[in-house]
């Protein structure tokens, strides 16, 4: 079945750019929904949130038990896709909140979201690219590092409108992660631009970027290709 | 013409989602293929309980895929009568059997009429079409 339209987006009013610093995980949620809510009654503009939140681990509906924090860290339950996952200075989170283009296709809208994250990545010379099963832009296993995930994805859609979205480890503080099983998934590691490239990446270097790629992707001029991963006997698979 | 399987004799809505008349005020509901197709490897399907009500129109649960999170929508107001709890365990036969083992609810109204006027206020295999082909 072929698209109606390039775009992944019913509007085509230009995506509202929204650069927020650093604010409060549950005053982003707060705010994602108000406009979410706004887009399902086709009022204001769709927007891209772009920001960084203080240091919080949220928690989708899948996560185990054995994969929260075991020190009694408090964790926020959301209503993403997606098990625990940390967010924190250094991560940039971009929040896409858009009414999509009919019939919804959520796939698509998530492979668009991963082809702008992997044109940024590979832009600064890290190969990003997919994991079958698995969402978020993934680097390949070498025979002295797992596979391991630089950018994780999770999305919501109600009433025709996507919310929450994703995350780039720009140069985070990465033990934050070792408390918990980041999305899950045990035989996989995390890492960052900084880790990859050898020197500090901030998100102010990347941020730009990331929101014209985004932009770009979810309008159709930047088209999905194909970025599988290369695995082998050695990789198990997770989800 | 559409790729997807679209059995001729299911009631469809717009949010993607089948009926099947399974008794006088009963009906069976469930995601059709062109959405299990659209929304990636089911992993997860968060159902109400048997004797809850659910009101058409709004959203009466989730389906969860390896990609996101999405709404399932009532297509009438009534009682929930029975739940797939298979799905608990084995959410993925959504994909590879929605409109057989990965049914998820059975919806009860008070008489017949009621559920045969609420079906008629839904879409047939052409309307659907008309839906997914855009």
């Amino acid at each position: 079945m072929t698209r109606r339209t390039e775009s992944a987006r019913l509007s085509t009013e230009p995506v509202a750019v929204d650069h927020l610093g650093l604010i409060d995980y549950r005053e982003a949620w707060e705010l994602q929904r108000r406009i979410a809510d706004e887009r399902a009654n086709d009022i204001g503009t769709d927007r891209l949130l772009l920001l960084e939140h203080p240091s919080v681990y949220t928690a989708g509906r899948r996560t185990d038990l054995a994969d929260l924090p075991q020190d009694g860290t408090p964790v926020i339950d959301v209503d993403r896709g997606g098990k625990i996952t940390w967010h924190g200075p250094g991560q940039l989170v971009g929040y896409p909140i858009v009414k999509l283009a009919e019939p919804v296709d959520v796939v698509d809208y998530v492979r668009r979201l991963e082809e702008a994250l992997i044109a940024v990545c590979n832009g600064l010379g890290v190969e990003g690219g997919r994991v079958e099963g698995r969402s978020g832009v993934w680097l390949p296993a070498s025979f002295v590092r797992p596979e391991r995930k630089i950018a994780a994805i999770g999305v919501r859609v109600q009433r025709g409108v996507a919310l929450h979205g994703f995350s780039l480890n720009c140069n985070p503080d990465l033990s934050a992660f070792d408390t918990i099983v980041p999305c899950g998934i045990r035989d996989a590691g995390v890492t960052s631009l900084s880790i990859e490239l050898g020197r500090e990446v901030g998100v102010d270097e990347v941020t730009a970027v990331v929101a014209e790629t985004v932009v770009r992707a979810l309008d159709g001029v930047l088209q999905v290709s194909a970025h599988d991963v290369a695995r082998d006997a050695r990789v198990t698979s997770g989800t | 013409m559409t790729d997807f399987d679209i059995p001729a004799d299911l009631r469809y809505t717009e949010e993607h989602e089948w009926i099947r008349k399974v008794g006088p005020t009963t009906a069976r509901i469930g995601i059709t293929d062109y959405a299990q197709s659209q929304l990636g490897d089911v992993v997860y399907v968060k159902l109400p309980d048997i004797d809850d009500e659910v009101v058409g129109g709004d959203s009466f649960g989730e389906i969860e895929s390896t990609k996101s999170v999405s709404d399932i929508f009532a297509p009438l107001t009534a009682k929930v009568v029975a739940v797939n709890e298979n799905l608990d365990a084995e959410p993925e036969v959504v994909n590879s059997d929605p409109y057989g083992d990965g049914w998820l609810v059975d919806l009860e109204v008070a008489d017949e009429k009621t559920l045969d006027a609420a079906l008629r206020d839904t879409l047939d295999v052409e309307g659907y079409l008309a839906v997914i082909e855009g």
